[in-house]
């Protein structure tokens, strides 16, 4: 009865041997996934802790750099930077501060590096346009800079975009007249007044930025605007009253120097209060006045031009009775002629005609060199007859 | 240098008598899963590696850019000194770089690698490239992956054939981690490792090294090791340029190549007790190259290459630290400290391309692009002329750097450097080590050049009458006698060739009807189908069973074009 009951045991331990080899495989799976579960687990740990050690070490070495770039050191902050970029690799805004460490300690070439990369993967980045915009402007590559100052002006900021970019347009129009692009600048300044805040300071910059383009007609209005949102202001009173004087608009520019007195008396706005009432007090052109005050003004200016005339025939010894070809006895003679017409004319429509060749007249004597220094009346002369010979309404 | 007591030759771990009978699907497919579950486990290996190597960095060198006096000589010099302690003492098979070591594995060891190796590979390797060693993280990376896949083909009883294929896998799997770029591990372990495509690995192969770089990103992220700069490629003119690199390249690896060839030797022939100082003294003078002015040569050195890539240096300085590294890696690897020779390859070739490029950009400023794209192909250069890896060489740099514009400048100056170190330098590194280290490993370079030699290489030209098989014996016979041949070729449609002999057609003419054809006189099976382009191996392997075979024409097998014997095929071997 042993044997077959034996027998039957031995069957059972090699079947189950049997089933445990054809379980084996899922079995090997199973631990294997609990081992990789456990390993994971462990590099999961030791990696958040080593991470967390990056971090402060990063954080320390940029703090010491950015520390180092606010006193002025940009030599000494690119280590650390570079030490806090060790721990923390693509850290954009570490990368940032050593490339304008380097650009400020003058390595551009590695500082573009840099930001090129970073634009890369962020062209649409403000701040990275501006600053490759600043090293092109550095270079004197004026298109490169034009390309990311624009770049920078259309980009993305972080913090407070409008005025960001306001002060990006005004870095470029800067950049620009320093370059000679003169027309280009223009146009930048105009799309500039488009959106720039109505600030006294900001239509101050507007109007003294259109002065230095040439554009008096506007900046006399900004000069304008800029004394309206600050009545105290001496130098937009000052600036509006220059910019009227330049176009010719002498009673306007009398009122704002005489309003930039009132507000803070100096002697050099006196002196153009005295010169804007002589050109008024001279000025033919005025279309307002009647003939007899016309020919009587250009009667004036032919006498102080006669003075001007032998003052500069004296110092270079000209005897202006004579005709020889010099050209003081050639303004001469054309003075005598003129002077004559002035005399015999006394109506308006025969006056006019006659202003733009006095004016000529009148320029050429009063431009001439060597003729001893100018008087008050020579300069209101030389401003009034400048212009041209067109009456001013 | 290994030592190879107590690893068994050929032993067989696997027991294979207990293994229940399986299909081969069912052994492919769990061979695939575990290449998975090695790629895991190898890529969280790796993570520990990088996290030890920069904790022990911080540690011992301070964790400025830039280590502090003394720190700077001690620290590569005691750990020097410990590391010497653990590779004679403890962990005596950690010497060198790993690849020898994977390959031996592979080739002598049937897939046997001690896990105490891999252990000793990690501590040793991040105590030497932490503490300053001018040596890498990736060899020993691919050793530690290997390591892994050997142990876990141990315990889970693989046959001996898998276990032999399993220690590439695992290098596969560890290299893709250590450098997080698949392609270039995969790659690199075929040319140099494996040395030959093989579709039943391939699969295994890429899975592993797919699953240990996500494990590796997920814990180090998806960043190379380095940041690509923009990259640029003007002209083709410029390839000029390229092509100079690809020569400076050239001499930089054999003089690299030379000096390992000439002290390596010469440092193992020194009384034993003076290894123990041998890394200590390799780590107090890469130290004092440190303290000097360049601590860029101490470590891997990957932030280094970054800003070589990032026009940071002047020309100057990084062709000056090209020459540092090469002397500080030599320093390193010769003094018998474990690391491997990938990062302080990749730094040269970084150094050596910005210089080139700068020195191009000083007198051809047309000529030259960004010089972080001479880097980047400098690294290819140095990877393919010194390491001889010319495939993975290109395929690395256009992976690392994501750009296909610049495959032209890489595969020129990656082939220039590759003919020109291979004429000057005929030895590979690899194969130059493991000579060195009394190890009969076959050298992949020479596989992949080693002429195959072909059926239309050693056939003659037809000298037996050819036939039909509805011809009848007497006329075949005839035929026979007319050209004094012994035997005739057949030509049996559709079943293909087979031979008859006279002897054999005299007894059927003898004995049969006048009317018997020479198909019923023709033995079973016919000839099988050989093709000029067939190697002559593959004619070997059925040419016993005749006496000659008829090659045939691929277009018309009806066409024969040679005959093929054994004695012709001994004749074109022995060429």
């Amino acid at each position: 009865m042993d044997a077959p009951r034996k027998r039957t045991w031995a069957n059972r331990v090699r079947a189950g041997k049997q089933r445990i080899k054809a379980l084996r495989r899922p079995i090997y799976v199973v631990a294997l996934s609990l081992l990789a579960a456990g390993f994971f687990a462990f590099t999961f740990t030791i990696n958040r802790r080593f991470e967390e050690k990056r971090r402060n070490l990063s954080t320390y070495w940029f703090q010491e750099g950015q520390d180092e770039l606010e006193r002025g050191a940009p030599q000494n902050a690119i280590p650390y930077l570079r030490t806090a970029l060790l721990y923390s690799h693509q850290n954009p805004r570490y990368l940032f501060s050593l490339a304008r460490a380097l650009a400020a300690a003058n390595r551009v070439p590695e500082a573009r590096s840099y930001l090129l990369n970073l634009l890369e993967e962020e062209p649409g980045s403000g701040p990275i346009n501006l600053e490759l915009a600043r090293l092109a402007a550095r270079d004197n590559d004026p298109n490169q800079a034009r390309r990311h100052f624009n770049g920078a002006i259309y980009g993305a900021w972080e913090t407070d975009p409008v005025s960001r970019r306001q002060q990006v347009r005004q870095e470029l129009i800067s950049f620009l007249i320093g370059a000679n692009m003169k027309t280009q600048a223009h146009g930048e300044l105009m799309s500039y007044t488009a959106e720039m805040p109505n600030t006294p300071n900001a239509q101050l910059w507007v109007a003294r930025t259109f002065t230095k383009l040439g554009d008096d007609r506007n900046a006399l209005d900004f000069y304008i605007a800029a004394s309206r949102l600050n009545y105290r202001d001496v130098t937009a009173m000052l600036g509006a009253g220059w910019a009227a004087f330049r176009l010719g608009r002498y009673r306007e520019a009398l009122e704002y120097f005489k309003g930039a007195s009132a507000l803070h008396d100096d002697p050099s706005t006196s002196q153009m209060i005295d010169l804007m009432s002589s050109v008024i007090k001279l000025n033919p052109f005025d279309s307002s006045i009647s003939a007899t005050e016309r020919r009587h003004r250009l009667v004036l200016a032919m006498g102080i031009a006669d003075k001007r005339l032998k003052s500069c025939a004296d110092s270079h010894d000209v005897d202006l009775d004579t005709v020889a070809g010099d050209p003081l006895q050639l303004a001469h003679s054309q003075w005598a002629y003129l002077n004559r017409q002035i005399r015999g004319t006394y109506n308006n429509s025969a006056l006019v005609p006659l202003l733009a060749p006095v004016a000529s007249l009148v320029t050429s004597i009063e431009q001439k060199s060597g003729c001893g220094a100018p008087t008050a009346e020579d300069q209101a002369m030389l401003r009034i007859y400048q212009g041209g010979g067109e009456l001013q309404r | 240098m290994i030592d190879t007591t107590d690893i068994p030759l050929n032993s067989s771990p696997s027991i294979e008598d207990v293994s229940v009978p399986e299909t081969p699907a069912q052994g492919e497919r769990f061979f695939l899963l575990l290449a998975i579950f090695i790629g895991i486990f190898s890529g969280l290996a790796v993570v520990c590696f990088r996290i030890t190597i920069e904790f022990l960095r911080i540690e011992l060198l301070g964790p400025s850019l830039s280590p502090p006096f003394p720190r700077i000589l001690l620290a590569p010099a005691l750990t020097g000194l410990v590391v010497a302690l653990l590779v004679m003492f403890v962990f005596p098979r950690v010497r060198g770089s790993g690849v020898n070591q994977t390959k031996s594995a592979l080739y002598i060891y049937d897939g046997y690698i001690p896990f105490r190796t891999a252990i000793g590979k990690f501590i040793c390797s991040a105590l030497a490239i932490g503490s300053g060693q001018s040596l890498g993280p990736e060899d020993p990376s691919l050793q530690v992956g290997a390591s892994i896949a050997s142990a876990l083909g141990r315990r889970l009883e693989l046959t001996r054939e898998r276990l032999r294929l399993i220690a590439p896998v695992g290098a596969a799997a560890g290299l893709a981690a250590a450098f997080n770029s698949p392609i270039s591990a995969i790659l690199f372990v075929i040319e140099e490792v494996i040395g030959r495509w093989t579709a039943g690995l391939l699969g295994a192969v890429v899975l592993s090294a797919v699953s240990s770089v996500v494990v590796a990103r997920y814990f180090l992220g998806s960043e190379p090791l380095f940041r690509i700069p923009s990259v640029q490629f003007i002209s083709p003119s410029e390839l000029l340029a390229y092509a100079a690199l690809g020569i400076v390249g050239a001499f930089a690896s054999v003089v690299f190549a030379r000096a390992i060839q000439v002290l390596r030797p010469r440092m193992k022939d020194l009384p034993r007790w003076t290894q123990l100082f041998q890394p200590a003294l390799a780590g107090l003078m890469i130290g004092a190259i440190g303290l000097a002015g360049r601590p860029e040569v101490m470590g891997a050195g990957y932030e280094f290459m970054d800003q070589a890539m990032h026009d940071q240096f002047p020309w100057k300085i990084m062709a000056i630290l090209a020459g540092l590294k090469i002397l500080a890696t030599v320093l390193s690897f010769v003094s018998g400290t474990p690391g491997g020779m990938f990062a302080p390859t990749l730094f040269i070739g970084a150094m050596l391309g910005g210089a080139v490029g700068g020195v191009e950009r000083l007198f051809f400023p047309h000529l030259t692009g960004s010089i972080g794209t001479y880097a980047l192909v400098g690294i290819g250069v140095l990877f393919a002329a010194f390491l001889r890896a010319p495939m993975t060489s290109v395929f690395m740099v256009l992976e690392v750097s994501g750009n296909y514009s610049i495959i032209l400048p890489v595969i020129l100056a990656n082939t220039l450097a590759y003919l020109i170190s291979r004429n000057l330098q005929p030895i590979p590194i690899f194969d130059l080590l493991s000579q060195q280290d009394g190890l009969g490993l076959p050298s992949m370079e020479e596989q992949r050049e080693e002429r195959i030699l072909r059926v239309e290489d050693a056939m003659r030209p037809v000298d037996v009458p050819v036939v039909d098989s509805q011809l009848s014996a007497d006329e075949a016979l005839k035929l026979a006698k007319e050209q004094g041949a012994s035997e005739i070729l057949v030509h049996d449609p559709p079943f293909g060739w087979s031979t008859v002999t006279v002897k054999v057609l005299r007894d059927a003419v003898k004995q049969g009807p006048d009317e018997l054809t020479i198909a019923s006189l023709l033995p079973e099976p016919h000839m099988p189908p050989i093709h000029p382009d067939h190697s002559l191996e593959v004619a070997l392997r059925y040419i016993s069973q005749w006496p000659f075979l008829p090659v045939t024409h691929r277009a018309d097998t009806r066409r024969v074009v040679g005959l093929i014997a054994t004695s012709d095929i001994m004749k074109a071997f022995s060429k």
